[in-house]
């Protein structure tokens, strides 16, 4: 306490010496000449009335009784002095104790402790306010009416608000400029806000406290803080609003969030309804919004911040709460499956009313009708006392731009929705909703066909991807838009990429020839190394598909819709996805299909004698398609493949001596349609290929084994008494035969190619008695006639039967007898032979082996060509040029791609025939 | 009888078509010209390919225009051409094989039937040409022309002249004329 005294002594010495300029003085600025009182005359007396101011309407209000203190004035001249006095005396007592104390500079305003007594410092002591102030005030207010002859007089109004506006600059400002937000940004607006409040509580109080007592004139009273307020508003809002919009808008964003039940930090549990946590947040929300608006921050900038974070928090929930969630199915599981329908229409803006709402759209409608919507017209209320509500057009506003802002986030995920499709379909709902204008199914199809060509058209996806993305874009986008504009628009550039692709038919061809159960019967899911998905879907509908009759005159259509307003020229409507259609329609021309389905077909029919149903019904799809004609050569490959059984079967029964027709065959084949070679004659079958209509195939010559010529011998000769003017010629190496081999501990027999028995048929031991028969590569190589890499090839296949052991290199024996370790990975792999992996590796070997014999032969034609470009036309070229000009110039085309090309040069480089330098190929010098 | 009557009416008037038949059988010709050439082209670059000639290459030019083409001469032992390469551009005509293609070395020569210019005087691509002339043979005849100049017409008298009187001088100024260039 007695420091108190003594800073406030020091202070007061300070200020005599530097008077601080900028505190106005409570005295007036005149000061009376004339007028003084006479000697014994009372000081100041009961104004006289005017007939001015009895007329005044007011004059009832006028203190009806002296308190005493005013005496009646006798004169003139002694009134004007008199009420000059009165008045000085009036404006003294009212400014004095209207001025604001300075708050101490060493308060600080960061203290918890030390705010209350900085908000001490800004409110009035009551006890000033007495009476005499309350005379004074009224005096001074009322000067015309009070004290008509007062020559000098000012206005008490601008007086104060000239003071507070002062007061507030250098007192409060520098005050609430010392405050940081070092203890968050809501403490911080906290202690802004509560100085702020106390501040403009006691700038209003002072002029206020005449209206509240009832002895002033109320209503001219209460004219004034107005008038005060729009003084003091414009430099708080001008001075702080910079300032604070940072914490406020982090404030108001943490409490909107929070009401309108946004996902945390702590993660996130969607409430439909309001719960006691958001309602206090609500009540916080409104509590500092009005006192935000009391002190006069309620400007334009709070509405923007306001309408910035609503904003804001709109896309964050739509984001937050939207992503990921494409499921239908998670629907039943939030419990809004059982929502009476009648309700849903309410829920949805008008514009969305013709669709049928899916989960999400419905969630979010309802969340911003009941939650946003709510808030949104509490702080209307509360920002804008006078207007009633809002109007209900904006809700339906508020739903259209929170559809479009979910539309807008699936668009964005819409390569992942339509890479998870089927289960993805409530997302594809979503968009359904949502997509209403051209502008947004153009900015659909832009935004992926960018993410299409960003992240699946590069060389790291195989073809296979490409095309299974395709179907369930197809099937995905049929969801989404019927009419197959939005699919027309973003599958060209992947139809483009897809014919870049070598192998695109191919593996859409062998996807419709491939099974869609495994060995056991079992469905095989998408995945795997072939288009499964396309020969299931042949299977379900191929048939359905051609009976529909995508007709634009059906007059009993009642679905008919027209074409969408987006749809280009040479548009055609067509209601099914028709996927199979569309990816052969889209992908190659006629020739290349038919081209590449005949060497398939060709391979599947060699490869084995089974029922080929698929062939043939694959075959009448592309017939329905492309017509018989181009096909012919199809069908007379599958017409051999039944012929040549019949014929077969008579050929086989000349040479046994017996007589039979064609008729007889048929029904022995009926009858038993496996073949049994164990117990016949003539172990040989043949499959009598017309040459004219089926593709070149690869055949490799070599030396058969002496026995098997006799047979073919026998067969040819049997076949000619048949046909009479044809003559057979035998493809070797495109045979199976079945292998019994007669081991020291085993009899191994397996159904394998004819160049790999051939090879085995060399470690045949001439006398029975040597055991561990060995072989070099190069013996075989001479012995057979046969080319050096089918030979090895042969060679891996036996070993990894273990029937053959590689002694050293190319040196190979017979496993005559095997070691345990070895007899239980027989077991194994004869246990495995039932799947499908030993098969395909065999086929693999035989498409390396073909693709070698291939080059082997157009090697050199390459070769030439690739000389003839690095002669004449330009002595260095890089890959890409030179692959370019063999595609375009061979007339067969060029079956390598880029990677195979520069495979290929590499073998030219690794001769020395070729250098590569600086990416660019030339002929070594 | 009807059948005979048929027969005779479908066959008569042999070698003379019927004004629109004709026209017909016409236009697709006019129309397959250019198609007709580039087939004849592409035998040709698989006959080229196919059968290694040495000394002699050809190839089209880089843009994938048949019918266009650079081509590659070394020159032949025994000449003052010998172990230099010379390079020509062949342009053919829309209505090859039936016109000659124009052939201008590239490389510039000192030839008595070459002008400075690289044109090329030899009668087999002019008047002299017919259908039955290739790429190959008309490269062959080029390459024979370095070792056997026709000095009966030259297109370079100095040359000609050199040829006949100082061939030391010759080989000297072929020399200095040869320039390698070094692709397009």
């Amino acid at each position: 306490m007695a420091t108190q005294i003594l800073t406030a002594r020091k202070r007061r010495v300070f200020n005599a010496v530097f008077k601080r300029p900028q505190i106005s003085q409570p005295t007036p600025v005149a000061t009376p000449a004339t007028g003084f009182t006479a000697q014994g005359q009372a000081f100041g007396e009961l104004p006289r009335l005017s007939q001015q101011a009895r007329d005044d309407s007011f004059h009832e209000l006028i203190i009806p009784s002296s308190p005493g203190l005013f005496h009646s004035v006798t004169g003139d001249e002694s009134g004007h002095a008199q009420h000059q006095a009165r008045w000085d005396r009036s404006w003294h007592t009212v400014t004095y104790d209207l001025a604001l104390a300075n708050i101490p500079a060493d308060l600080d305003p960061m203290e918890n402790s030390q705010i209350t007594k900085i908000l001490n410092h800004l409110t009035y002591d009551p006890k000033r306010f007495d009476t005499a102030y309350q005379q004074a005030l009224l005096d001074v207010l009322d000067p015309q009416i009070r004290l008509p002859n007062a020559s000098h007089r000012e206005d008490v109004v601008l007086w104060h608000s000239g003071h507070v506006q002062n007061h507030f600059l250098h007192q409060v400002l520098p005050l609430i400029a010392r405050i940081t937000n070092i203890h968050g940004a809501e403490m911080y607006l906290y202690r802004v806000v509560r100085i702020l409040t106390a501040a403009h509580e006691i700038y209003l109080d002072g002029l206020e406290h005449a209206s509240r007592t009832d002895v002033g004139p109320r209503k001219k009273a209460n004219k004034h803080p107005p008038r005060l307020c729009r003084d003091l508003h414009p430099i708080i809002s001008n001075s702080l609003t910079n300032k604070i919009a940072i914490p406020l808008r982090g404030v108001l964003r943490n409490m909107i969030n929070e009401v309108l039940g946004l996902p945390s930090k702590e993660g996130w549990h969607p409430q439909k309804k309001d719960d006691p946590s958001s309602e206090a947040a609500r009540g916080e929300l409104l509590k500092l919004i009005e006192s935000l608006q009391d002190v006069g921050l309620s400007g334009e900038s709070l509405q923007t911040i306001l309408a910035e974070v609503m904003n804001d928090s709109m896309t964050l929930y739509v984001n937050i709460g939207y992503t990921g969630i494409w499921s239908e199915v998670s629907s039943q599981l939030s419990g809004h499956k059982e929502r009476p329908d009648k309700r849903q229409p309410s829920l949805l803006p008008r514009t969305a009313h013709h669709s049928s709402a899916s989960r999400c759209v419905r969630d979010l409608c309802e969340w911003i009708e009941n939650r946003y919507a709510k808030l949104a017209v509490q702080v209307f209320s509360v920002l804008t006392p006078d207007t009633v509500g809002i109007n209900w057009r904006l809700v339906e506003k508020w739903k259209e731009m929170g559809i479009a802002r979910l539309a807008n986030l699936r668009i964005s995920e819409l390569f992942d929705i339509v890479h998870q499709w089927p289960r993805s379909s409530g997302a594809l709902e979503d968009l359904k909703t949502a997509i209403t204008t051209p502008q947004r199914r153009l900015r659909l199809t832009e935004v992926f066909a960018a993410d299409l060509s960003k992240r699946l058209l590069h060389p790291g996806t195989s073809t296979l991807q490409i095309l299974q993305y395709y179907i369930s874009m197809i099937a995905s986008f049929h969801a989404l838009d019927h009419s197959k504009v939005l699919l027309d628009r973003v599958a060209h550039p992947l139809q483009v990429y897809l014919y870049s692709r070598e192998d695109t038919v191919r593996v859409i061809i062998t996807g419709l020839l491939s099974d869609t159960e495994d060995a056991e019967g079992n469905p095989i899911g998408p995945g795997g190394d072939k288009l499964h998905e396309l020969a299931s879907l042949l299977d379900n509908n191929g048939s359905r598909q051609r009976s529909q009759i995508d007709d634009d005159l059906d007059w009993r259509d009642l679905d008919w819709t027209p074409d969408p307003v987006d749809a280009g020229p040479g548009y055609k409507r067509s209601k099914s996805a028709d996927i199979v259609g569309t990816l052969i329609r889209a992908l190659g021309t006629q020739e290349v299909f038919i081209k590449e389905f005949q060497s398939i077909l060709a391979e599947n029919l060699l490869r084995a004698d089974y029922y080929f149903y698929r062939e043939v019904k694959v075959l009448e799809l592309l017939k329905s398609r492309y017509g018989d004609a181009p096909l012919q050569s199809c069908e007379v490959m599958i017409r051999d493949m039944i012929d040549s059984n019949k014929v077969d079967m008579i050929v086989r029964a000349g040479i046994e001596g017996k007589e039979m027709t064609a008729r007889e065959a048929e029904v022995l084949l009926e009858k038993v349609p496996s073949n049994d070679d164990t117990d016949e004659v003539l172990p040989i079958h043949a499959k009598i290929l017309s040459r004219l209509f089926w593709p070149q195939l690869q055949d490799e010559s070599y030396r058969i084994p002496d026995d098997i010529t006799q047979l073919q011998r026998r067969y040819e000769v049997g076949f000619e008494k048949l046909k009479a003017s044809r003559k057979l010629t035998w493809m070797h190496a495109l045979g199976q035969a079945t292998v019994e081999l007669d081991l020291a501990d085993r009899i191994f027999t397996e159904e394998v190619l004819t160049w790999q028995a051939t090879v085995i048929w060399e470690f045949q031991s001439d006398n029975a008695g040597e055991v561990g028969v060995q072989r070099n590569v190069q013996e075989i190589v001479d012995q057979l006639d046969m080319d050096e890499s089918l030979v090895r090839s042969a060679l891996k296949f036996w070993t990894t039967k273990i029937v053959l052991q590689e002694v050293e290199k190319d040196v190979y024996m017979v496993l005559e007898r095997l070691n345990p370790e070895q007899r239980a990975w027989s077991n194994a792999m004869a246990a495995a032979t039932n799947g499908t992996a030993p098969a395909e590796e065999v086929m693999e070997d035989t498409a390396s082996i073909v693709t070698n014999g291939i080059t082997k032969e157009k090697r050199q034609l390459y070769w030439q060509f690739i000389q003839g470009m690095l002669k004449n036309n330009s002595s260095q070229l890089p890959l890409m040029r030179i692959g370019m000009t063999l595609r375009m110039l061979l007339p067969d085309g060029f079956p390598l791609s880029n990677e195979e090309l520069q495979e290929f040069l590499g073998t030219f480089v690794a001769e020395g025939a070729l250098a590569f330098a600086a990416g660019k190929y030339k002929l070594a010098k | 009888m009807a059948d005979y009557a048929m027969e005779d009416n479908q066959n008569s008037a042999p070698g003379t078509l019927p004004a629109a038949q004709a026209a017909k059988l016409g236009d697709p010709r006019r129309a397959n010209d250019a198609q007709s050439t580039t087939k004849r082209l592409q035998t040709e670059l698989m006959q080229l390919m196919t059968s290694d000639t040495p000394g002699i290459s050809a190839f089209p030019s880089s843009d994938g225009n048949l019918q266009s083409w650079t081509a590659t001469i070394d020159g032949p032992d025994d000449t003052p051409y010998a172990k230099l390469t010379f390079k020509l551009t062949f342009a053919f005509p829309s209505n090859y094989p039936f016109a000659p293609p124009t052939v201008m070395f590239k490389t510039p020569i000192y030839h008595p039937n070459v002008d400075m210019a690289g044109r090329i005087c030899l009668d087999i691509l002019k008047d002299k040409w017919t259908a039955a002339y290739n790429i190959q043979t008309v490269l062959l005849s080029l390459q024979s022309l370095l070792g056997e100049p026709n000095n009966a017409s030259p297109l370079n008298g100095e040359a000609a002249t050199l040829w006949d009187s100082d061939m030391d001088r010759f080989k000297q100024k072929v020399a200095d004329r040869h320039v390698d260039i070094e692709d397009e």
